[in-house]
């Protein structure tokens, strides 16, 4: 061998090390560069890092670095495309403050909640973490511990999560931060489809006549779908795009029909669109006498605010807010009657002739509709009656699950349904949709899981706000919080979130690839593995399963999320955790570990590591001895198979560019519910809601209900969060991509001029944004990309700095618990 | 038969006012070699025939006193064939 | 001759070796822990004043070759909506010769089956989903992201005692 092909290698392991140590190698060392070999990066795929659209990206490596990245042209969902946030991927792994080791707070050499966070071996993570779990465990039981993940968890992790928290612990008490993004999608799915996620897919956009944005900034928070949209609108003249919202914003430089509307009064105007299509008869009586029954909602359900708040306490129907009752036509028609146009045009600020043009979309029979939604439906106090209601008036048209006619609920993270929802990491479900309350669904799990009947609660946990509440109110004591960043995140955090972490009852373990406000307020932070650096799987909007190989490997001690879940499950037994009447039954369990019982079951280790590809790194597989992945994979997927959540072998997700369930006999479903595309729905039906057992879906009569908190004389002004286009969520990993961060390095607030103006404000002077709650500084912007109307401001909260969750209110809709963030009152005080 | 070859980079972390010491340590362990470093952190590359002989070396340079710790970035083996060395 | 990687299998390996040696870097007090924030949870810091925008109509260099490129310029009060795109007024092909602004990539006049058509293709009407100015502002945070060039360069680096 000669010393050149050696010094190749040597030179190659240098720059690795280097690379990871932050250490610049000499200028000397550049030399020639001959070979074709020497230039030649290693391309693979995988989907983007960010949102819920699921963009397919080609990821360059070389030497053990992400040198580049670029949409994939053999993506269906992007064909080449990726938004400013995906083109820049290669850098987000590469913040120079990556977190590289455990770190404990501690002051002299004890653990102290008070202490500076010290680096510590996993060893000795672990040990602290499985000794307050098991104090905590034996002292109060299996409701003091909880976790909190996220839409951002592959596959497998979520599961693994899901199984470690229900299976292991015996605890429900697992959420994850999809709670804030889409639980008024997955009830509003349930009520009236009876089965979770759309029934149409991206292919509708290349179809539809007309496109109704209802509180969806797509243009900055889905620019590829937004590109699709742009593409059919500019293509096709007679096409048309209605842009609904609470102010101006870049989705609406397409509009044809620009909408601003005041707070909550979307619930009347959806009720006036199905008054207006039965008023002037445009109901689709064919579909509707076939596919459809209606039903009558419960009213007056108050806020999810804590149950001694006065406006739970003057709420009649709290405890019933889910139920309903059957009604007929004539009795919807007859609800849906008092909003005419006068009195919401009155109610919403929305002048008549456009109530009505937007109407007429949705009522002329022969334009196909496609309606989107994203956080202005869902994070709504009333956010699962919007899903209800847009779905009565796609329902009353007969305008859903065929091409260019679909209500498609967005999703804001990677797997916000890949995992949160199908997996059903939430403190309610088990995966493929079933509930921890049903007794028939928990068996089903058990059988799958090989555990014995009894593990699982049937009460649910506490969701995602409430473990907040149970944080600080000392009745959750032990945490773990895994791919997100909810002390940013979370609403109220100055009431709720942050007395909850520092409660000196608590103790805080945080796992995240950067240091955020989350890991501020831990105590013990764990160094965690981040998308290319693991192998992964998520699920993005239309039901697509994308895969990705690990191609690097994470810096320092990083662990993934799934290696750090599996080995803290070896620190405890079944005797430790499970009742023990149950293990009395069952002694063939005594003395194992959770990680025997969990998965070292025969189903996840079923496959060996020599069924792991060889050109591809795979920590975890290597560490634990067989395919982790494929094992955690199909053991999920036996859940969904056979069930109308049909999911393909793991390893033809590898091979392919995503693929949309239910995939049965090796095809994949564009709409579901119609004949012809959906295997599920039988023959000579038409359309089939195979949700609920009579196979029809439901409208529903739901009212126009005031919101949890409005502006009066002294909090004078609407307060509405969101996002910017340049960074993803908290900005955790946007914030470190330099180009990304100087397009928009710091939160502001967005405000009318003539707000400006009236309290001696200008564009750049420092204000403070006051709530009831608590407040922040910034400074005013009047000017760019949102233009609120009178009476409203809107800032974004992707700013660690800037903390706007100090101010929101903690108000949820009452039926999926997710919270309000565009709706609360404050005032704007100069500096 | 083949024989293999088997190089790795680790990342030393080192407390700073041993570096010089360390370094003099390391250069005198027959199969490493220095890299670029800076006050506390050095780059080293180890070579050998075997895993084994890299997690020697390993175990070695974290025996050193003023090592912190040795974290392994790069491995790459290779299967040398009949007359090369 | 074969060649073959391993480079995790031994990395686990190593790795129970490697969690014998205790770790004792310096400490993180809590205010100093988030790079991106820097005070307490509870304190308010002083936003900073706002930067202006880079106008210096200087090209930076990508950091590889598919990145699109950012704005070297303001573009306050660009008229960019339905009826009118600005930026293609000095950036359309036509316009550059008057301009001498860069055309925009070939693959801006394809469509998504990338056919190429004789204006700009609409699924790339709105320039700001992809390309935008950069204010003048202090980064936070140093991104330690490796350009390819150097890598391959450095490949042929010598032995360093």
């Amino acid at each position: 061998m000669n010393m050149n092909r050696r010094d190749f290698i040597k030179a190659n392991a240098v720059i690795a090390a280097a690379g990871a140590a932050g250490l610049a190698l000499p200028a000397s060392a550049s030399n020639l560069i001959t070979s074709s070999e020497q230039t030649k990066l290693e391309w693979n795929k995988a989907p983007c890092r960010f949102c819920g659209t699921g963009c397919s990206v080609i990821v360059a490596t070389r030497d053990g670095k992400v040198v580049a990245t670029h949409g994939d042209a053999n993506s269906e969902v992007n064909r080449g495309l990726n938004c400013i946030k995906g083109y820049f991927l290669s850098k987000i792994m590469y913040g120079s403050d990556r977190l590289t080791t455990p770190m404990l707070r501690m002051t002299d050499g004890k653990y102290d909640k008070h202490g500076e966070f010290t680096p510590i071996s996993w060893d000795s993570a672990f040990d602290i973490m499985a000794q307050k779990w098991k104090e905590t465990l034996k002292a109060k039981g299996p409701t003091a511990v909880g976790m909190f993940g996220s839409g951002q968890w592959t596959v497998w992790e979520g599961y693994a999560a899901v199984k470690l928290m229900k299976a292991g612990f015996g605890s429900n008490n697992i959420d994850p931060n999809a709670r804030h993004c889409m639980a008024s999608a997955v009830v509003g799915f349930m009520r009236t489809f009876g089965i979770d996620e759309p029934m149409g897919c991206y292919d509708d956009m290349e179809a539809a006549d007309a496109f109704v944005l209802w509180g969806s900034n797509m243009a900055e928070m889905h620019p590829i779908l937004w590109t699709r949209v742009t593409d059919r609108r500019l293509s096709a003249s007679h096409v048309k795009v209605a842009v609904l919202s609470t102010f101006e914003h870049r989705s609406f430089d397409l509009a044809d029909l620009p909408i601003v509307f005041t707070p909550q009064t979307d619930l009347a105007i959806l009720n006036f669109i199905a008054n207006y299509i039965i008023q002037n008869d445009k109901v689709n009586w064919d579909f509707v006498k076939k596919h459809v029954n209606f039903r009558q909602g419960t009213t007056d359900i108050g806020y999810g605010l804590r149950p001694t708040h006065p406006l739970e306490q003057k709420a009649k129907n709290v405890k019933t807010a889910g139920d309903s009752t059957p009604i007929d036509f004539d009795t919807f028609k007859a609800f849906v009657a008092e909003y005419t146009v006068e009195k919401v045009s009155k109610m919403s600020g929305v002048p008549e002739a456009k109530l009505i043009e937007l109407a007429k979309l949705y009522a002329d029979p022969n334009t196909k509709v496609t309606s989107f939604w994203t956080m202005g439906f869902n994070q709504h106090t009333r956010g699962v009656w919007c899903n209800n209601l847009i779905y009565n008036i796609h329902l009353l048209t007969g305008k859903i699950s065929t091409p260019g006619n679909s209500p498609f609920s967005l999703t804001g993270q990677p797997s916000a349904c890949g995992t949160a929802r199908e997996v059903g990491t939430f403190s309610h479900r088990l995966p493929a949709d079933m509930v921890v309350t049903n007794p028939e669904h928990r068996k089903h799990a058990e059988e799958i899981w090989k555990i014995p009947s009894g593990i699982i609660p049937p009460k649910p946990g506490y969701h995602a706000v409430e473990q907040n509440r149970r944080l600080k109110d000392g009745d959750l004591n032990c945490y773990w919080v895994q791919v997100n960043n909810n002390m940013q995140a979370g609403p109220n955090i100055n009431e709720e979130g942050l007395p909850g972490y520092r409660n000196p009852a608590n103790f805080i373990v945080v796992s995240d690839a950067y240091p955020t406000v989350t890991t501020q307020a831990a105590d013990l932070i764990l160094p965690t593995a981040m998308w290319v650096e693991k192998e992964g799987a998520y699920g993005n909007a239309e039901r697509r399963t994308q895969f990705w190989h690990q191609m690097v490997q994470a810096p320092g001690e990083s662990h993934s999320d799934l290696w750090q879940l599996m080995e803290f499950s070896k620190r405890f037994t079944t005797d430790e955790v499970w009742p023990k009447e149950v293990l009395a039954a069952n002694p063939q369990f005594k003395g194992k570990t959770l990680f025997e019982v969990l998965y070292k079951n025969g189903n996840v280790d079923k496959f060996p590591l020599a069924d792991t590809d060889p050109k591809y790194l795979n920590n975890e597989a290597k560490h634990f001895g067989f395919y982790v992945q494929k094992g955690l994979f199909e053991e999920y997927a036996t859940f969904g198979r056979g069930h109308g959540h049909d999911l393909a072998p793991f390893d033809a997700y590898h091979e392919a560019h995503g693929l949309r369930w239910p995939v049965v006999n090796g095809k994949e479903t564009q709409w579901r519910f119609r004949e012809g595309a959906d295997p599920y729905v039988k023959p000579g039906k038409g359309f089939e809601f195979y949700g609920h057992p009579d196979g029809r879906a439901v409208i529903f009569a739901l009212p126009y209900e005031p919101p949890a908190e409005s502006p009066d004389e002294e909090f004078d002004i609407w307060l509405s969060t969101g996002r910017v286009l340049e960074h993803w969520h908290s900005g955790s990993m946007t914030q470190r991509v330099p180009e990304l961060y100087r397009a928009f390095p710091d939160a502001v607030c967005f405000m009318h001029p003539e707000d400006a103006k009236k309290r001696g404000l200008r564009r750049g002077d420092e204000v403070r944004v006051v709530s009831r709650r608590g407040e922040i500084k910034t400074r005013v912007e009047t000017r760019g990309r949102n233009k609120p109307p009178v009476g409203l401001v809107f800032v974004p909260w992707f700013d660690a700095s800037q903390l706007i969750n100090k101010v929101t209110l903690d108000a949820t809709d009452p039926l999926s618990k997710q919270t309000d963030f565009k709706k609360c009152a404050v005032k704007i005080v100069k500096v | 038969m083949s024989k293999e070859l088997h190089i790795t980079s680790l990342v030393v972390q080192v407390m700073p006012n041993k570096m010089a010491e360390v370094r003099q340590h390391i250069m005198a362990i027959e199969n490493a070699e220095l890299s670029v470093n800076n006050e506390v952190k050095l780059v080293v590359v180890l070579e050998g025939n075997s895993q084994r002989a890299l997690m020697d070396g390993i175990e070695q340079i974290n025996a050193i006193s003023g090592v912190l710790s040795a974290t392994m970035v790069y491995h790459q083996s290779e299967a040398l064939e009949e007359g090369e060395e | 001759m074969k060649t073959f990687k391993l480079v995790s299998a031994f990395s686990a390996l190593a790795f129970s070796a490697l969690m014998i040696t205790s770790v004792t870097a310096a400490s993180i007090p809590e205010d100093k822990i988030d790079t991106l924030r820097q005070v307490p949870i509870d304190v308010e810091p002083t936003p900073p004043a706002m930067q202006a925008v880079l106008n210096k109509d200087i090209k930076e260099v990508r950091n590889y070759p598919m990145q699109p490129p950012v704005i070297p310029h303001k573009i306050d009060g660009y008229q960019l909506d339905l009826k009118v795109n600005k930026c293609m007024a000095c950036h359309a092909r036509q316009r550059t010769g008057d301009s001498q602004a860069p055309m925009v990539s070939v693959t801006h006049y394809m469509d998504r089956d990338n056919n190429f058509l004789a204006e700009l293709s609409p699924r790339r009407y709105f320039c700001t989903q992809c390309h935008v100015p950069q204010l003048d502002a202090k980064l936070l945070v140093e991104n330690d992201f490796v350009d390819m060039d150097h890598l391959i360069k450095a490949n042929t680096v010598q032995k360093k005692h």
